[in-house]
C-alpha cells in the first residue's frame, strides 16, 4: 500500500452542479472520488458528457462561474482547491499545475510569437532572470523534442501545428516546475503518429521529473501500454477504477467490456460497429445512482 | 515606415480626389437639375470675390479659409481628444469591469447628454450667458469682445462640448463592444488556465489584439464630429469653417461651398490617414478593407 | 389512461408560451405605443407654419409659463405645448418614414451582392462607404437640402441616402456572419442552391436584426431633421428645430419660446433612445455606426 504521504491530488466525493440548457440545472458529477499519486499516469475515460472534463478543468478552477459544487473537497498537496481564494489558486495555476486540452491553439494568444510567450511564462513563474538568455531555453526545447527551436521563435502561435503546440505546452509545465500535468482530451485532433509521440513524450517526462498525469480519454484503447490507474466514467460519476492492466483484462461491468470493444479493428470488417447495448447502460446507471447514494461512492 | 506612410497619403488622396468630385456632381445637380439655374459649377463665372455677407473684411478665399479654419481647428481639437481619451477610457474601464451589471451606467451620463440637441443648448448657454454675466451669449464677431484668451477658449469649448458628449457616448458604446468581443475569444480560458492575471489577459491581450479595430473607430468618429460642427458653429454662431457652409449654400455661393466642404473633407482624410498608418504599424498585416 | 388536450388548448398553450417568450419585446412595444399616440394626439388643427406662428405683432400678446399653458404661449396667443407636441410628431413621422425607406434601400442593394458567391463580393460595397467616410453625412445633407430650397421630399430623400450608405456594410457583415452558420454547411450539403440559402436560411437572421436597427434609428434621424430645421434649410415647416431657431431671436424677451420645445424635444429623443437601445438589446442588434 502506498503511503499518504505521496499522495498528489485526492478527489473526495464532489457533487458538482451544471446548467443544462432552457435554464435547467444538472448534476454534473456524482460524489466523486479518486487519488492520484506522485509520478502516477491517471486515465479518466468514459463517453462524451460524462463528467471527465468537467472534473479536470474544476480541478484548475476554470469550470465557470454557472458551475456550483454542492459538496467534496479536492485537495491538491493538501490543500482545498474547491476553497481556495482566486489568487491562491491562480498562483496553483501558474507554478503548480498545468494543462494541455485538445483544441490547443484555443490555449494560447494566437498573434504572440513563441519568443514572447515563453518570457511571459517566465515571468509567470517568475524565473525570467533563471533563463533570460534563450540559449538556456535550448535543453528545455530537446526536452520536448523541439530539435530546431530558433526557427519556430519568431513564429506567431496560431502558425504552429497542434502537435508543436502541445510540445510547447508540456515544456511550459516544465518550465514551471509543475508537479500536476492535466492533459484534458490532449490526443484528440492528433494522428495515431502524433498521438503515440504525444503519450511517449508524457511517459518520458514521467519517467525523468516524476510529473503526475491525469489525462481524460474518449477511448479505453491502449491505455494499459502508459496508464497506471484508469477510471471509467459514466453519467457524472465513476463507475469503476483501478489499476489498468486488471481493469481491462476483467472489467467489473458489462459497460465497460463494451465500451472497451467500441473501437473497430481491421479483422472486425465487414459487420456492424458495435455499440453500447441498453442493458449494459442500465446496469451502469443503476451502479451511479446506488453509488452516488451511498456513503464511499466509486473510488481509485 | 516612409513607405508606410506614403501608401497612406496616397489613398487619403484619392478618397479626397473622390469626396471633391462627388461633391462637385452634387452641387451641380441640387442647383442646376433641381435648382435650376445656369449657375454651372464648371463655370469660371459661377465663382467671384467673397461675398460680403462671409466676412467682415476684405479678403479672398483663401484668406478666408485661414480665418475660418483657425476657428474651427481648435474647436476640432479639443472635441476630437475629449472623445477619444474620455470615450476610450470609460469604454476600455466599461470592457474591464464587464462582469459588473452597473457598467452599462458608465457612459449614462454622456449617452442622456448626447439626446440633448446641441443647438438648444447654445440656447441654454447663451441664455445664462446674457442673465448671468450680463454679456449677449453668442460667439461671433459682433457681440462678443475679443478680450482675454479665457473667453475664446470658453467659446471654444462650449461649442466643443456638445459635439464631445454625442461622440463620447458612441465612442464608450463602441469601444466596450469591441473589447467585450475580442475577451469572448476562446483562447482567453487557456490564459486563465496558465495562471495569466486578469490584468495581464485584458490589457497585454485583450486590449493588444483589438487595438486595429480600436483605431478603426476614429474614422467614423471624425467624420461625425466634422459634421456635428456644422449645426454647432452656426447654432453658436461661431465663424468657422461649419457656419462658413450653412452661410454659403444660403447665399448659394459655390465658392464658400468648396471651400467649405473641401476644407472638411481634408482634414478627415488627413487625420484617417494618420490613423490607419498608426492600424498597420500595431498590426502590419495590413489596410482594413 | 392517457389524455389528449383538444387541439384548441394545445394552439393556446403555444401562443402563450411564445408571448411568454417574447414578453420583454411586447413590454418595451408598450410604452413606444403610449409615446407616438400621445405625440400624434396633438391638436392638428392648429396652423403649422412657424413664420406664421412666430411672427410677433406690435402688441405681443405671449404669456409666461403658467397651469393654463405650461410651455406658455407665442406672440400669437398659440399654446406652445400643444405646438411643440405637433411639432414632435412631425419629426417622429419623418423620422419613421425615412428610417424605414432607408433601411430598405440598404437590404435591396446589400441583396445585388449577396447572390455572388465569391470571397469579395462586398468589397466595392465596403471600399465606396469608406471613401464616403471623407465627406461628413451632415454636409451632405446641408448642401441638398439648402440649395433645394427646403423641399421636404429632398430632406427626405437625403436622409434615406445617408441611411442606406452607412448600413450597407453593416448588413454585408451580418450577411457574411449568417453565411458562416452550421446551417448554411448543411444547405449546401443537401444541394441547395445559393439563391435558396440566402433566401431561406441566411435573409431570416439578418431580416431580425432589422426591428433593432429601426429602434436604434430613429431617435437620431430626428436629431437629424431637427438640426436641418434649426438651420432653416427644410423650408417654412413645423418642427421643434424650427421652433428653437424662431425662439433664438427672442430669447431676453420670451426665453420660454425656445427652452421649451427644447426640454419636449430633448425628452422624447431620450425616450425613443432608451427604447431603441433596450429593443436592439433584447433581439441582439449589436451596435450601429455613428451616422451624424
Amino acid at each position: 500500500m502506498e503511503s499518504e504521504d505521496k499522495t498528489l491530488l485526492e478527489v473526495r466525493n464532489v457533487t458538482v452542479e451544471r446548467p443544462a440548457g432552457l435554464g435547467e440545472r444538472r448534476i454534473g458529477l456524482r460524489r466523486v472520488s479518486m487519488t492520484l499519486r506522485q509520478g502516477e499516469i491517471l486515465v479518466l475515460a468514459g463517453e462524451t458528457g460524462s463528467g471527465k472534463s468537467l472534473l479536470a478543468r474544476l480541478i484548475v478552477g476554470a469550470a465557470g462561474p454557472q458551475v456550483k459544487p454542492l459538496g467534496g473537497t479536492i485537495l491538491f498537496e493538501g490543500r482545498d482547491l474547491l476553497r481556495m481564494r482566486a489568487r491562491d489558486l491562480q498562483q496553483v495555476r501558474r507554478s503548480s499545475i498545468s494543462m494541455v486540452t485538445g483544441d490547443s491553439i484555443a490555449q494560447v494568444n494566437p498573434d504572440c510569437c513563441v519568443r514572447q510567450w515563453l518570457r511571459d511564462c517566465l515571468r509567470l513563474t517568475r524565473r525570467p532572470r533563471e533563463l533570460a538568455s534563450e540559449k538556456a531555453w535550448s535543453d528545455y526545447f530537446h526536452s520536448v523534442g523541439i530539435v530546431e527551436p530558433e526557427q519556430i521563435l519568431s513564429k506567431p502561435m496560431g502558425d504552429l501545428s497542434s502537435m508543436l503546440l502541445k510540445r510547447l505546452l508540456v515544456m511550459k509545465a516544465i518550465i514551471s516546475r509543475s508537479r500536476l500535468l492535466i492533459c484534458d482530451d490532449a490526443t484528440s485532433g492528433l494522428d495515431r503518429i502524433a498521438e503515440a509521440q504525444f503519450i511517449e513524450l508524457l511517459c518520458q517526462i514521467r519517467e525523468e521529473l516524476g510529473l503526475s498525469i491525469l489525462m481524460t480519454l474518449g477511448s479505453l484503447r491502449g491505455v494499459e501500454r502508459f496508464a497506471d490507474q484508469v477510471a471509467v466514467f459514466y453519467e457524472g460519476g465513476i463507475l469503476e477504477a483501478g489499476p489498468a492492466r486488471e481493469l481491462l483484462e476483467a472489467p467489473q461491468f458489462a459497460y465497460t467490456r463494451e465500451f472497451l470493444a467500441c473501437e473497430p479493428r481491421l479483422s472486425d470488417l465487414p459487420r456492424e460497429l458495435s455499440t453500447i447495448s441498453r442493458e449494459a447502460a442500465r446496469e451502469a446507471e443503476e451502479a451511479i445512482h446506488e453509488a452516488s447514494s451511498s456513503l464511499d461512492g466509486g473510488t481509485v | 515606415m516612409a513607405r508606410l506612410f506614403l501608401q497612406s497619403l496616397l489613398v487619403a488622396l484619392i478618397r479626397f480626389a473622390a469626396a471633391g468630385i462627388a461633391l462637385i456632381m452634387l452641387i451641380e445637380v441640387v442647383y442646376c437639375v433641381i435648382g435650376r439655374t445656369d449657375r454651372h459649377v464648371w463655370l469660371p463665372e459661377s465663382y467671384g470675390p467673397v461675398p460680403a455677407e462671409l466676412t467682415t473684411r476684405p479678403v479672398n478665399w483663401s484668406g478666408l479659409l485661414r480665418d475660418r479654419a483657425a476657428a474651427s481647428l481648435p474647436v476640432m481639437l479639443v472635441s476630437l481628444t475629449g472623445v477619444l481619451l474620455i470615450g476610450g477610457a470609460w469604454g476600455t474601464l466599461g470592457a474591464r469591469l464587464r462582469r459588473f451589471r452597473g457598467t452599462s451606467l458608465l457612459g449614462a451620463p454622456f449617452s442622456i447628454f448626447a439626446c440633448v440637441p446641441g443647438f438648444w443648448f447654445v440656447i441654454l448657454v447663451a441664455i445664462y450667458s446674457y442673465f448671468q454675466w450680463k454679456r449677449p451669449g453668442f460667439a461671433n464677431e459682433l457681440v462678443v469682445e475679443r478680450g482675454p484668451d479665457i473667453l475664446t477658449w470658453w467659446h471654444i469649448s462650449v461649442v466643443a462640448l456638445p459635439a464631445m458628449a454625442a461622440g463620447v457616448a458612441w465612442q464608450i458604446r463602441a469601444v466596450s463592444t469591441v473589447l467585450e468581443k475580442e475577451a469572448a475569444r476562446p483562447y482567453l480560458r487557456g490564459l486563465f488556465i496558465a495562471g495569466y492575471s486578469d490584468e495581464d489577459i485584458f490589457y497585454r491581450n485583450v486590449f493588444r489584439r483589438a487595438l486595429p479595430s480600436l483605431l478603426a473607430l476614429s474614422d467614423r468618429t471624425l467624420s461625425c464630429l466634422a459634421g456635428s460642427l456644422v449645426c454647432l458653429e452656426y447654432a453658436f454662431r461661431y465663424p468657422g469653417i461649419g457656419s462658413l457652409l450653412v452661410e454659403s449654400v444660403k447665399l448659394g455661393s459655390y465658392g464658400g461651398i468648396l471651400v467649405s466642404a473641401l476644407s472638411m473633407a481634408a482634414f478627415v482624410s488627413l487625420c484617417v490617414a494618420v490613423s490607419e498608418c498608426v492600424a498597420r504599424l500595431v498590426k502590419p498585416e495590413g489596410f482594413s478593407s | 389512461m392517457n389524455r389528449r388536450n383538444s387541439k384548441v388548448i394545445h394552439l393556446l398553450r403555444l401562443f402563450m408560451a411564445r408571448i411568454w417568450q417574447i414578453r420583454r419585446v411586447i413590454l418595451l412595444v408598450i410604452p413606444y405605443l403610449f409615446l407616438l399616440s400621445w405625440l400624434f394626439l396633438a391638436d392638428s388643427r392648429m396652423d403649422v407654419r412657424p413664420g406664421v406662428i412666430y411672427e410677433v405683432p406690435d402688441v405681443p400678446a405671449w404669456e409666461k409659463p403658467d397651469k393654463a399653458h405650461w410651455f406658455g404661449t407665442t406672440g400669437n396667443g398659440v399654446d406652445l405645448f400643444e405646438l411643440s407636441r405637433l411639432a414632435m410628431a412631425t419629426s417622429v413621422s419623418v423620422a419613421v418614414v425615412t428610417t424605414s425607406l432607408g433601411i430598405g434601400l440598404a437590404l435591396l442593394l446589400t441583396m445585388l451582392f449577396v447572390f455572388d458567391p465569391g470571397e469579395r463580393r462586398f468589397d466595392l460595397l465596403n471600399a465606396v462607404s469608406r471613401a464616403g467616410f471623407v465627406m461628413p453625412s451632415m454636409v451632405f445633407l446641408v448642401i441638398l437640402t439648402g440649395a433645394s430650397g427646403g423641399s421636404l421630399v429632398i430632406a427626405i430623400s437625403g436622409l434615406i441616402l445617408v441611411i442606406a450608405f452607412h448600413l450597407c456594410p453593416v448588413m454585408a457583415e451580418w450577411f457574411k456572419e449568417g453565411e458562416s452558420g452550421f446551417d448554411v454547411v448543411s444547405g449546401y450539403a443537401l444541394g441547395l442552391s445559393r439563391r435558396e440559402i440566402v433566401i431561406n436560411r441566411v435573409l431570416p437572421k439578418v431580416l431580425r436584426r432589422l426591428i433593432g436597427v429601426f429602434a436604434s434609428l430613429v431617435p437620431v434621424v430626428v436629431m437629424a431633421e431637427m438640426a436641418l430645421s434649426f438651420m432653416g434649410l427644410t423650408g417654412d415647416r413645423l418642427s421643434c428645430g424650427a421652433m428653437i431657431a424662431y425662439g433664438q431671436d427672442l430669447i431676453i424677451e420670451a426665453p420660454w419660446m425656445s427652452i421649451y420645445p427644447g426640454i419636449m424635444a430633448s425628452l422624447v429623443v431620450l425616450a425613443l433612445t432608451l427604447l431603441g437601445w433596450r429593443v436592439s438589446a433584447a433581439l441582439r442588434t449589436g451596435t450601429l455606426p455613428r451616422l451624424f
